[in-house]
């Protein structure tokens, strides 16, 4: 597929890289010469210099030809700009725009009444929200998410020195009787991915994640030691932004007391007027006096959301000494990702890492239903629809010869039934099957899901 | 960092190429009447068997090649494809010593026609046909044929096509690389088929139409005849080799443009094409001039030859039809400086390309105005992109570099007593990958006669050149090396 991405920013980079190893033709448009320079040099893509608000730009980079169209330049005005031009000058059926202002709902109603069809809007900081408010709830739970429509669930913690869990095998965690449906399919481990075997070992200091049912899902915390929490009181956020507020509103409006913390004066002013019952406190968040004073100790949950990623990480940590029960950070800087959670954070958040996501899934519609990537893309969920015809299909698992470092992690059937499958389970042309995998086999899995046994992978070019 | 296995991996890939492409001369070798299939036949056998025990000694690499990885892995694929490629040569009974079958190899895939062979007409058929093959593999670049056909990783696939391939950064035709070699692969075989049929048309032998095809195309200029194209006494022919040299000339985007997108003005209005068809006409003009009223050639004899001769030159590729060391100076010294100028970029030509030449004039006209406006600010334009202050700067060293090799080479040649005509035009011939020079390597003689350290000096001017000089020269520094 021919794929025109308007800006060369991480997201791009990202976006690209990953679409032309899947074999689309991806060029992009990017004003900085410099950065030009660093895109060639990371991407098998034609780089085009040169603003995307420009026709003759875009053009140039082929946007008559373009089958699908992303614009996720820095600039909310040029990203629908591009896709206004695109409606116009170019035959692409698919148009994604990231819209970071916090009127993106105006947007989305405005584009659809005057006629811009956009396929996707994506808005970074309601997706970092919607994947933060389950994860509050339940201490030293990094994050929950979600696939077949919530049925199946996947959580993701920190292994803490004193747990139970830490020198066990998986044959061992199997026998200490773990609710039905669990499994742990993947541990990460400094900078290794694994994905677990029998004889694999759970150390402290792993992170690892655990696909179960909604149903089991409480049970599985449990077994895990982790005590979920009926309800949240107080929450502290650091940093007066877009997606600070967001969640201060959405927080307030469950009943929850929240803080906010915010260095600038004026910014404050303006914040409080936004928020009802939040309490918006001019200081720095990052300093332990002010934050002692706050009362943290005990807090259920401190989020530092501001735009300096090292802010926030070093905040997270002190949070986390003077007693937050759970820490959350957000972090712009892919490498920074694992360290931050090595440290200690429980969970991050990339504004980065949730467009990216978003796009791919997007982009892979209808053939894949969900993709989520984890650290530095180096693993992947993916949700699809087994198809007739599939190799995989109609065997049982343990028959199944799955590439090395991928496994299957649940299966939703047709008929409602959730099931996290051991060796003895089948899987049926039609089910929802959500598998994790290491990167570089996941176009090989795709395509044997998704494709029928004569048309094996021509696309495993790698 | 350097990975030693995905070097022997790829290269080991590359020989098994290699090895595949030495079947049709062996085809020969057992098809035509008098020949001996064995000399091709054990040189298939031990380069193939190389890159089969390279592949199996060493691992795929897992991630993509860096720059260092590719700027190496391009000078070790173009030293190993001309020791494997010389094989041939070595083996039979032709060729004296190996560094005259080692010559003639790098003269082959460099595209420069240079030969030590005092007589062609002896080689059998298999030979002749490998000589010329080479011209054709080595001149769109056999890593370019590797990025577009063999299962190469993307963007290391990217930093090789940089470092083989002249004008790369200025233009890629495809998002993706394998795309882009795949293209211009394509319009090659398609000219190719063109000028086969054309030759034919012209009442030529099959054989010798294939051989001359690849070598006019590849901007070689090995031919089947002691005598080069002169040997056949046919205008007709001679037209048809001089338009096939001027678009073998011309960057092969520029081509892409034209036959596949159909685009003329693309082509016609590029400010390279435009230099460089200018560049051939004038110089025609004057040494057609010069012909017609100094040496007395009638009026169609004299334009014909010395446009032949000029697009042969000014494309490297080193035909003849005319021993022009018996012109006057003038055209000689014309046909001297028209070895630097070169072809496109991006073409199958050497020397120094048009591009960098109206470069330098734009350069050197900048200074002018710089002494006249002194706090004035001029941007450098290549037709209508202004180029970078970088990429202006890395032109400038890259003349520099060329003169300061071509310098130390002729010192060389000169230390081992050949004389002062012959070796500077023996080194910028062999830099610019052109083949005949003047003095004792003119285009009626051979280069069989230098000593052997000439020889390989000159075989490391010819692949110098082929690389433009950066890629072949930057392995030789310390910090090439440094973690």
């Amino acid at each position: 597929m021919k794929i025109l991405i308007a800006g060369g920013g991480e997201v791009a980079l990202l976006i690209a890289r990953r679409l032309t190893r899947e074999g689309s033709e991806i060029t992009i448009v990017e004003e900085n010469g410099d950065r030009c320079e660093h895109l060639e040099e990371m991407l098998d893509a034609k780089v085009i210099q040169g603003s995307a608000a420009s026709i003759r730009t875009l053009r140039r980079a082929g946007i008559a030809e373009a089958e699908m169209l992303i614009a996720v330049t820095s600039i909310d005005e040029i990203n629908l700009l591009v896709c206004l031009a695109a409606q116009v000058e170019s035959k692409a059926k698919v148009k994604v725009a990231r819209v970071r202002s916090h009127e993106v709902d105006h947007w989305r109603r405005i584009c659809a009444q005057t006629g811009l069809h956009i396929d996707l809007i994506i808005h970074p900081e309601s997706e970092i929200e919607a994947r933060l408010l389950p994860v509050l709830r339940v201490p030293g739970v990094s994050d929950v998410i979600d696939f077949a429509a919530g049925k199946v669930k996947l959580f993701g913690m920190t292994i803490a020195p004193n747990s139970w869990v830490a020198g066990k095998t998986m044959e061992e965690l199997d026998r200490a009787g773990p609710p039905q449906n669990s499994l742990i399919a993947m541990i990460f481990r400094g900078s290794q991915v694994i994905i677990p075997h029998g004889k694999d070992v759970v150390q402290a200091g792993d992170h690892v994640y655990i696909v179960t049912t909604a149903q089991d899902l409480d049970a599985d915390y449990r077994f895990m030691g982790i005590d979920p929490q009926e309800s949240i009181e107080r929450v502290f956020i650091l940093g007066g932004k877009q997606v600070g507020i967001r969640l201060a509103q959405e927080l307030e409006r469950q009943g929850i007391a929240v803080k906010l913390f915010e260095r600038d004066a004026r910014r404050c002013a303006k914040i409080s007027e936004l928020v009802k019952k939040t309490v918006v406190v001019h200081g720095d968040g990052t300093d332990e006096a002010t934050l002692t004073e706050a009362n943290i100790k005990g807090v259920d949950a401190f989020l530092a959301l501001t735009g300096d990623d090292e802010d926030n990480i070093i905040a997270g940590l002190l949070a986390r000494k003077l007693g937050a029960k759970k820490v959350v950070a957000l972090v712009n800087r892919l490498n920074y990702l694992s360290m931050a959670q090595r440290l200690g954070i429980n969970t991050t958040v990339s504004p980065r890492l949730a467009a990216v996501d978003r796009i791919l899934q997007f982009v892979r519609k209808g053939r894949v239903l969900s993709v989520t990537t984890f650290r530095d893309e180096e693993a992947e969920a993916i949700e699809l629809i087994a198809q007739p015809g599939s190799k995989y299909v109609g065997k049982y698992l343990r028959e199944l010869r799955l590439p090395e470092g991928a496994i299957v992690g649940a299966i939703a059937r047709s008929d409602g039934e959730v099931i996290v499958p051991r060796g003895s389970a089948k899987i049926e042309a039609g089910d929802r099957v959500i598998f994790f995998a290491l990167e570089k086999v996941v176009p090989k899995l795709e395509s044997a899901f998704l494709e029928s046994k004569k048309a094996e992978p021509a696309r495993d070019r790698a | 960092m350097i990975r030693a296995q995905a070097i022997g991996y790829i290269l080991g890939q590359f020989l098994l190429a290699l090895g595949t492409l030495m079947l049709p001369p062996l085809a020969f070798g057992f098809l035509s009447a008098g020949d001996d299939p064995r000399p091709v036949g054990y040189s298939l056998a031990l380069t193939a068997g190389t890159g089969a025990l390279l592949r199996q000694m060493f691992r795929r690499p897992e991630t993509d090649l860096t720059q260092r990885e590719g700027i190496l892995l391009v000078c070790v694929i173009w030293l190993n494809v001309s020791l494997f490629g010389c094989l041939p040569f070595w083996f039979s009974p032709h060729f004296k010593g190996f560094v005259d079958a080692f010559f003639e190899s790098v003269s082959g895939f460099t595209t420069t026609g240079a030969t030590i062979l005092e007589k062609v007409e002896v080689l059998p058929a298999s030979l002749q046909f490998w000589r010329c093959f080479s011209h054709w593999i080595g001149g769109m670049g056999i890593v370019l044929l590797g990025v577009a056909v063999l299962p190469l990783l993307g963007i290391g696939g990217m930093h090789l096509y940089r470092a083989e391939f002249s004008g790369a950064k200025s233009e890629k035709l495809k998002p993706r690389i394998t795309e882009t070699a795949l293209s211009l692969w394509k319009i090659y075989v398609a000219l190719t088929l063109v000028q086969y049929g054309a030759l034919r048309w012209a009442g030529m032998g099959p054989f010798e139409a294939v051989c001359h095809t690849f070598s006019t195309l590849g901007t070689g200029g090995f031919s089947t005849r002691t005598a080069s194209v002169a040997g056949f006494q046919s205008p007709a022919i001679e037209y048809i080799i001089i338009a096939f040299m001027l678009l073998a000339g011309i960057n092969f985007t520029r081509h892409y443009r034209l036959w596949v997108e159909r685009k003329p003005s693309r082509f016609f209005g590029d400010f390279e094409v435009q230099g460089y068809l200018l560049l051939v006409l004038a110089a025609t003009v004057v040494i057609a001039a010069s012909l017609g009223f100094e040496s007395g050639l009638g009026a169609e004899r004299a334009i014909r030859a010395a446009l032949f001769q000029v697009s042969s030159i000014t494309t490297t590729t080193g035909f003849a039809t005319e021993d022009f060391e018996m012109w006057r100076p003038l055209p000689q010294l014309i046909l001297l400086a028209l070895m630097f100028a070169g072809g496109c970029t991006g073409s199958t030509a050497g020397g120094l390309k048009v591009a960098r030449i109206l470069l330098l004039k734009q350069v050197v006209g900048r200074e002018f105005r710089r002494m006249v406006e002194r706090r004035g600010v001029f941007a450098i334009r290549l037709g209508n992109d202004v180029l970078p202050e970088a990429a202006v700067q890395s032109v400038l060293n890259l003349v520099y570099l060329a003169f300061v090799v071509n310098f130390a080479s002729c010192l060389l040649l000169a230390a081992v007593g050949v004389d002062v005509l012959t070796s500077i035009s023996a080194v910028s011939a062999a830099m610019f990958n052109v083949g005949p020079g003047l003095g004792s390597v003119g285009p009626s003689e051979h280069y069989g006669h230098l000593p052997g350290l000439a020889k390989w000096v000159l075989s490391g001017c010819m692949l110098g050149g082929r690389l433009e000089f950066y890629t072949a020269l930057v392995i030789w520094t310390p910090a090439f090396w440094r973690k």
